[in-house]
């Protein structure tokens, strides 16, 4: 259906996490790229790359990739990928999104749909017919597929297996899951930058990129380290008759974490989403300070959903969300976790001035 | 009315047990509330006080929505199985509903501010119902199958969730959101200040029911044989799909889409009560299908710190079995 609904409602049903088994490596010729993320290896061998993709259920290693120059080259055990890739499809505003920071959006034939893009270049491409609208990944045309010669598929993998990739596979088109939004780690997330690097052949500048904004997230993160004053904060909002809040271990709650913030549920287990009833939340949240992503732009939208939320105390003023351009936030905030834990600082830190103004987020009125 | 020994003692049993179920509900949340609180947040009502606001604000808008739910959608699932004297007649099964849900679908998801209004929403509901109501009306003029009139409800739920997939692909992520919510069902969203709007509404349809006993009980023994016995049928059949889509758009405008309950609760009441009397009918039907989405509700809230089931979710579950039993039962 829609990518940001299917983002939105995955992101609260992920259970927990299991144990990561990463490569071991021996080898003096290799080298991981990779330090936050866990659902993906980069390792440069010699001046190939070893890509592996880690399993966010079972933690295995599930897919093994041979980025290579030289179409000649292969290793055993592994689809061999010709870099740079040219003619990709990406079905997430994510891999749009990085591979706009990289200036490389002209490799992009394809998206879900123009309704959730940010990108104007991508924008302006699709408009002169230059990259194709291919809908979800469950019902994804192969024929026009064929048709426009895409090399590489990068989905998201909200299902267990890609649909159709045995077809595209024998077909020469190779599909890579990206997990990106399965790590808990806010650097973690934008890390993934570095697999699109290689692809694009822009490892350098992919790793120049992750290592900026690396550090601006720890100066942040180390400037409000020390502050006494820690606001309460409730996240996540009511669905049917459930309250979904980001669990203890999420990346939200690593992020309110990094904002020191005492986040209501930061005791809770798990990666994926806690469940609440709207009592307990009514209950607990009485003298709470702010309430950010509420899932709606509006007090108004927040109120018809449920009137009942008018009893969370921060809806009448210290209520945030980044619903008012929903397509920057899930496009470019993955590559830009700075900018998310400098909205929060901004918002439960006034006195600290890290920003003149709010990037991704807004007061709802 | 005659009722036998065996009537009366279930009709009374069931009418005892609603109010205590009431209670039950009242005292079955995640939060330990006690007495006094309880007592207060009646009597001596301070809003400040978190405790006795959940009661007033939450709980009782919750167990008044669940009993007017079981017993609207039951009394509305009565009178259509009477009308297409079908025991499988129900207003999800025939589409009612699914008219609702595409209406709502429409002013949830056309942007019109005004459409996506809890007015717009409500009156959408209601319009939904009652045209698809008309229009199974038209459809059972036209073919004498029972089983013909169900496919054409199953068509009819089919093609609106066509319609609505499309319109769902065409929305914006906040519209799609509030109509995938509002489509999962609750009956925690109703206000305080809704509930008298919406008791007037059922207590409408109530009455309504009441009078129409007469030619209900007529209509048992046939449309044609009722006609014979002075039965104005078109008007009477305009009454109760009216009433029908009073009931079901009020409970689908608030609640979102709740299944079975239609469905299910009148065969049980005409299995335990063994009769054609629709005044007792109506009654049981009120009573036990009132209870019926309590203890549902109830269940719910028991089993909410380990696993969070929608209403929608467990009615079908519980009336599901039912309704295939029944069959099994006349095909046997």
């Amino acid at each position: 259906m829609k990518i940001n609904i299917l983002l939105f409602i995955s992101l609260i049903t992920i259970g927990c996490r299991p144990d990561v088994k990463h490569s071991n490596i021996s080898n003096n010729n290799e080298k991981s790229l990779i330090s936050y993320a866990s659902h993906f290896e980069l390792i440069k061998s010699k001046g190939d790359f070893l890509l592996h993709f880690i399993s966010p259920d079972s933690g295995e290693i599930e897919l093994r990739f041979f980025l290579t120059k030289d179409a000649e080259n292969s290793k055993n055990g592994y689809t061999t990928i010709t870099i740079p890739t040219s003619k990709l499809i990406a079905l997430s505003g994510t891999s749009i999104g990085m591979l706009s920071t990289l200036n490389e959006q002209d490799r992009i034939v394809g998206v879900s749909g123009k309704n959730y893009i940010y990108d104007k270049q991508t924008l302006e491409r699709i408009k002169n017919n230059q990259i194709i609208e291919v809908g979800v990944e469950s019902n994804l045309p192969l024929e026009k597929i064929i048709q426009i010669k895409a090399q590489l598929i990068l989905y998201s993998g909200f299902g267990s297996d890609f649909p159709g990739s045995k077809k595209l596979n024998a077909l020469g088109i190779k599909s890579l899951p990206i997990y990106d939004w399965r790590e808990t780690h806010p650097l973690g997330k934008a890390e993934w930058i570095k697999l699109f690097g290689a692809l694009s052949d822009k490892t350098e500048a992919a790793e120049r990129y992750f290592n900026k904004i690396e550090s601006k997230y720890l100066e942040l993160k180390e400037e409000v380290k020390l502050l006494n004053d820690m606001p309460t904060v409730l996240s996540g909002n009511i669905l049917g008759d459930i309250w979904y809040a980001p669990s203890g271990n999420s990346f939200v709650a690593q992020m309110l974490e990094d904002a020191n913030v005492k986040y209501k549920y930061q005791s809770t287990l798990g990666t994926g989403s806690v469940q609440l009833s709207l009592e307990r939340v009514i209950k607990e949240n009485t003298e709470t300070d702010y309430w950010i992503n509420p899932g709606f732009s509006s007090r108004d939208a927040i109120l018809e959903l449920n009137h009942k939320l008018k009893h969370i105390d921060p809806l009448e003023k210290n209520t945030y969300c980044y619903s008012h351009n929903t397509n920057l936030f899930w496009e470019r905030s993955t590559i830009e976790p700075h900018n998310v834990l400098s909205d929060f600082i901004h918002i439960f830190h006034p006195e600290v001035k890290t920003s003149d103004s709010l990037y991704f987020y807004k007061n709802i009125k | 009315m005659n009722l036998t020994k065996k009537q009366s003692v279930f009709l009374i049993i069931s009418g005892i047990l609603l109010p205590v179920l009431c209670l039950v509900h009242l005292f079955s949340g995640e939060i330990n509330i006690g007495f006094q609180d309880f007592i207060d947040s009646f009597f001596n009502y301070n809003h400040e006080n978190t405790n006795q606001l959940i009661i007033r604000e939450l709980r009782l808008p919750r167990m008044l929505m669940a009993v007017i739910t079981g017993a609207g959608l039951s009394l509305a699932g009565l009178l259509m199985q009477t009308l297409f004297n079908n025991p499988l007649a129900g207003p999800f099964v025939l589409g009612i509903n699914s008219g609702s849900s595409l209406f709502v679908a429409f002013s949830i998801m056309t942007g019109i501010p005004f459409l996506s209004s809890d007015l717009g929403v409500i009156s959408s509901a209601l319009i939904g119902a009652f045209t698809f109501g008309i229009l199974i009306l038209f459809f059972s003029s036209l073919v004498r199958s029972n089983v013909s009139l169900l496919l054409l409800g199953l068509m009819l739920g089919s093609f609106t969730g066509a319609i609505v997939f499309i319109l769902q692909s065409a929305s914006s992520s906040e519209e799609l959101k509030s109509f995938t919510i509002w489509a999962m069902g609750s009956l925690q969203n109703t206000e305080l200040s809704q509930l008298p709007i919406i008791t007037f509404l059922f207590i409408l349809g109530l009455i309504g029911s009441i009078l129409l006993v007469k030619p209900l009980n007529t209509l048992v023994i046939g449309e044609e044989d009722a006609i014979l016995l002075g039965v104005n049928s078109k008007t009477i059949r305009l009454f109760i799909i009216s009433i029908t889509a009073l009931l079901t758009g009020l409970i689908t405008a608030f609640c979102g889409p709740i299944a079975f309950v239609g469905l299910a609760v009148p065969n049980l009441v005409r299995i335990t009560f063994k009769t054609q009397n629709h005044f007792t009918l109506i009654f049981a039907s009120v009573f036990i299908g009132g209870g019926f989405v309590l203890v549902c509700d109830i269940l719910i809230q028991l089993l909410e710190s380990n696993i969070h089931i929608p209403i929608n979710a467990l009615t079908s579950l519980v009336g599901a079995p039912f309704v295939v039993l029944i069959v099994l039962k006349r095909l046997a």
